[in-house]
């Protein structure tokens, strides 16, 4: 089977649409990720540390990678 | 082997939409009632009861997606090619409302109010695709090579009335689910809306039974031939049923009820969409044993479905288990 004979009927207009679409969508989810990195950077460790609360048996856990960012245990994070 | 497998294969896509429908379906619905909670705490007590099981739910998308792929290759070509930009606009959606989870909760304060909007508009616009796909789909896609002649087959008013009609269902299952998982104030909210969302989706119900038979005379034969008549006729009586139950059980101290109700609507309007889908999986150009793609690669992929699906439903319930009970005010998995 050659390519050409794969290749699905879509009109140029819908894929240039459905492209342009994912273009934007990543532009502004990954631009609002590094924005919230570029925030938590810019802000000073000894303000911005939790106090450590939470943590195996008790009800707030650490479970996504985001929640690293909020419930660390002060060192390395 | 005696083994039917391209049935097994439509027996297992249908169920994957089925748990995806009943499942992301009030996830999707406590998006679309943010609008009628404006506080803060009332929306994160909103979002923590389904936070720690909402990304689960949406497995059950990615299997049906994939196993169309698997099994009926044909049906996937021709589904993907005709509906591309409903269904990009309803993952659009999806990933929108999806990263507002996180970033409702992690945000500089001034930029929250910007995802909630994601999360309620994201959750809006993934609904109303899926209503309008399911429509399209229904209606009946063009052959394969062949032009639909110039005209968007899912931009025309069942498919759009379709649109509106899933965000209804979606928000009487979010109301409900939240009946059931909050107390107070904000459980007494839910069971009012509940209320109004149970009329509207009876009128939605209505609409849509007596529309379908007059926009597709194939699945009019379908209802109103003879024996199937008689199968059918129970169906709008326990729809009735349900409906009542609902109401009552909205009524007296509401708990688990009004959601189990709304899960039984759910279910039934579901059924009646197999019913007059069956025997195609592309209407009414290819039936389930024309798409389906060579017995070997069947029979390959059902051992990994076999092998998946029990591990998917197992952890889907424990977790339900485990985040089971009442979600209060500043209680959440973040």
């Amino acid at each position: 089977m050659r390519t050409s004979d794969a290749a699905s009927s879509h009109p140029a207009g819908q894929v240039a649409f459905t492209l342009g679409l994912f273009v934007a969508v990543y532009l502004m989810v990954f631009g609002a990720g590094t924005a919230y990195g570029l925030h938590l950077l810019a802000e000073d460790p000894a303000d911005s540390a939790p106090a450590p609360e939470g943590g195996a048996g008790q009800s707030s856990q650490a479970m996504r990678p985001l929640s690293a960012a909020q419930e660390g245990d002060g060192h390395g994070n | 082997m005696g083994i039917d497998l391209p049935i097994v294969w439509a027996v297992i896509i249908l169920f994957a939409v089925m748990m995806y429908v009943v499942m992301d379906g009030f996830d999707l619905g406590i998006g679309l009632l943010f609008p009628f909670v404006r506080d803060r705490g009332g929306r994160d007590v909103m979002v923590n009861t389904v936070a720690p099981v909402w990304d689960g739910n949406e497995t059950w998308l990615v299997l049906g997606g994939a196993g169309l792929f698997a099994a009926f290759p044909a049906a996937y070509s021709i589904v993907l090619e005709a509906l591309s930009v409903p269904i990009v606009l309803m993952l659009v959606g999806l990933v929108f409302r999806g990263v507002a989870f996180e970033f409702r909760f992690k945000a500089p304060v001034a930029a929250r109010a910007r995802w909630d909007i994601a999360f309620c508009g994201g959750s809006a616009v993934a609904a109303f695709f899926q209503g309008i796909i399911l429509e399209a789909f229904l209606d009946g896609l063009a052959a394969p090579g062949k032009d639909a002649g110039g005209s968007v087959p899912w931009l025309s008013p069942f498919p759009l009335f379709t649109g509106l009609g899933l965000l209804v269902e979606y928000g009487l299952l979010g109301a409900t689910w939240l009946v059931m998982k909050t107390e107070g104030r904000l459980q007494m909210r839910f069971a009012g809306i509940s209320g109004l969302l149970s009329w509207a989706f009876l009128g939605v119900i209505a609409i849509v039974s007596v529309w379908t038979p007059f926009a597709h005379p194939r699945i009019a034969d379908r209802w109103f031939s003879y024996p199937n008549l008689l199968w059918f006729a129970p169906v709008p009586l326990l729809v009735g049923i349900a409906l009542r139950r609902l109401r009552v059980s909205l009524g007296r101290a509401p708990g688990a009820g009004p959601f189990l109700w709304t899960l039984l609507l759910v279910f039934l309007g579901y059924s009646g969409l197999g019913i007059s889908l069956w025997p195609f999986v592309v209407p009414p150009v290819l039936t389930i044993r024309d798409a389906a793609g060579p017995p070997q690669s069947l029979g390959f992929t059902l051992v990994g479905a076999l092998l998946v699906i029990p591990v998917i439903l197992t952890y889907t319930g424990w977790s339900y288990w485990v985040f089971r009970g009442k979600v209060r005010a500043g209680e959440g998995y973040h």
